[in-house]
């Protein structure tokens, strides 16, 4: 009997509370929405790359007689041939660079960079460099991680933006756009400057 | 007045500082290693950009810096080469007796040519130094230099090289003398170079 008399009193509280719960939820869910329509919790800091230098096959350091049988080229192929290595050859054999930068992920779940493109490359790849008793290993990685609430820092001897293939001089001051991939924040672009380190 | 306090006390310490250093006279606290007793650097004969022989034991009367990459090298190679440029920069006219010489590691994709390209990029006096598979084994077992080939599956660089980073100083007589770990800092490496650069060679 004092069972049946207090159903009804629970029942509406747990009403209640779940209406309290829904409100709650909406209101998280609004709010993701606004942060996510103006703003990423991803932010770039110090975007740089390295310098790089078409080949140019007129260059007077070209001109040695070196493995090159350049009995059977005459000066207008060399050339041809130099300006194809621009990053037509693949397998590494082009123009490459680096970029470089700190990703900072002010949201408390980590993301992840997952690809990059830009135009001046054919081929953008994530990579990394360790060092394993003073060898140093560079690998492919399919991501790398922005830790939730933290940063991770893309520099020499660690994680870069491979760039294979770089199509045009990159000359000190010169601007790169790049596009960044997260898994969440979805497209981010970047503008990184060319420099030295 | 405080800041007054501070230059003269800073004054006096960069006078105490001078005498210290002039009283070191000729020795000098190197940050590489140092290898001793030092022995003469092993010789090897390799072709540079200009098609020219590069015989090591001929660069008496220069230091001799050699690093050893590739040059589908995006991030280590250029990195060490940039340094190496910085420290040139820094020596002033002492780098007129300081030759810098990159060794490949990658004959199968590196050419005199494309070395010659690659060093330039940071530094005209520098040598891209090239040889067959045959001509660089010896060279890499003597300066105990790691090198190993690693196919790369699903990337464009085809494979990169695993290699060791160490930077190695000849001095003028010939000895090889130190060796730096990768990532050394400038100034440091500035300081030793020129030590081996203003020494007297009998």
């Amino acid at each position: 009997l004092i069972h049946d008399r207090l159903k009804p009193d629970v029942d509406e509280r747990i009403m209640h509370m779940r209406r309290i719960t829904l409100a709650f939820i909406l209101g998280l869910a609004l709010a993701a929405c606004g942060t996510a329509g103006t703003s990423t919790p991803i932010t770039v800091q110090e975007p740089w790359a390295r310098p790089a230098a078409l080949m140019d096959m007129d260059d007077e350091s070209m001109s040695g007689e070196g493995e090159m049988d350049e009995g059977e080229m005459d000066e207008g192929e060399m050339s041809e041939a130099g300006e194809g290595m621009g990053g037509m050859m693949g397998h590494g054999n082009g123009v490459n660079s680096a970029a470089y930068m700190v990703i900072a992920n002010s949201s408390s779940a980590p993301d992840f960079v997952i690809s990059a493109t830009t135009d001046v490359a054919e081929t953008v790849e994530l990579h990394t460099v360790e060092m394993n008793d003073g060898v140093m290993q560079m690998r492919q990685v399919e991501q790398i991680e922005v830790p939730a609430n933290g940063q991770v820092e893309l520099k020499p001897g660690g994680f870069h933006v491979m760039l294979l293939g770089v199509q045009q001089n990159l000359n000190p001051g010169d601007t790169v756009s790049l596009t960044l991939t997260l898994q969440n924040a979805g497209d981010i672009q970047v503008e990184a400057t060319v420099r030295e380190p | 007045m405080l800041i007054l306090r501070l230059l003269r006390s800073f004054r006096l310490y960069a006078l105490l500082f001078i005498v210290l250093l002039s009283g070191c006279g000729g020795s000098h606290e190197f940050t590489a290693t140092v290898l001793e007793p030092p022995n003469t650097a092993p010789d090897f004969s390799l072709v540079n950009q200009h098609g020219e022989t590069f015989q090591l034991s001929e660069q008496q009367g220069s230091v001799v810096l050699l690093f050893f990459g590739f040059t589908s090298c995006p991030d280590i190679c250029p990195g060490e080469l940039a340094q190496l440029a910085a420290v040139r920069r820094e020596l002033g006219s002492d780098a007129e007796q300081v030759q810098v010489a990159f060794v490949t590691l990658d004959p199968e994709r590196d050419t005199p040519e494309r070395l010659g390209w690659y060093v330039g990029n940071f530094d005209p006096t520098f040598y891209g130094l090239y040889g067959s598979p045959e001509e660089l084994e010896p060279v890499l077992q003597d300066y105990g230099v790691t090198s190993i080939k690693r196919e790369l599956e699903g990337s464009q660089l085809g494979y990169t090289i695993d290699h060791s980073a160490f930077l190695y100083a000849i001095d003028k007589a010939g000895n090889w003398r130190l060796l730096f770990p990768y990532g050394s800092n400038i100034d440091d490496i500035v300081a030793d170079v020129r030590y081996l650069t203003r020494e007297n060679v009998q």
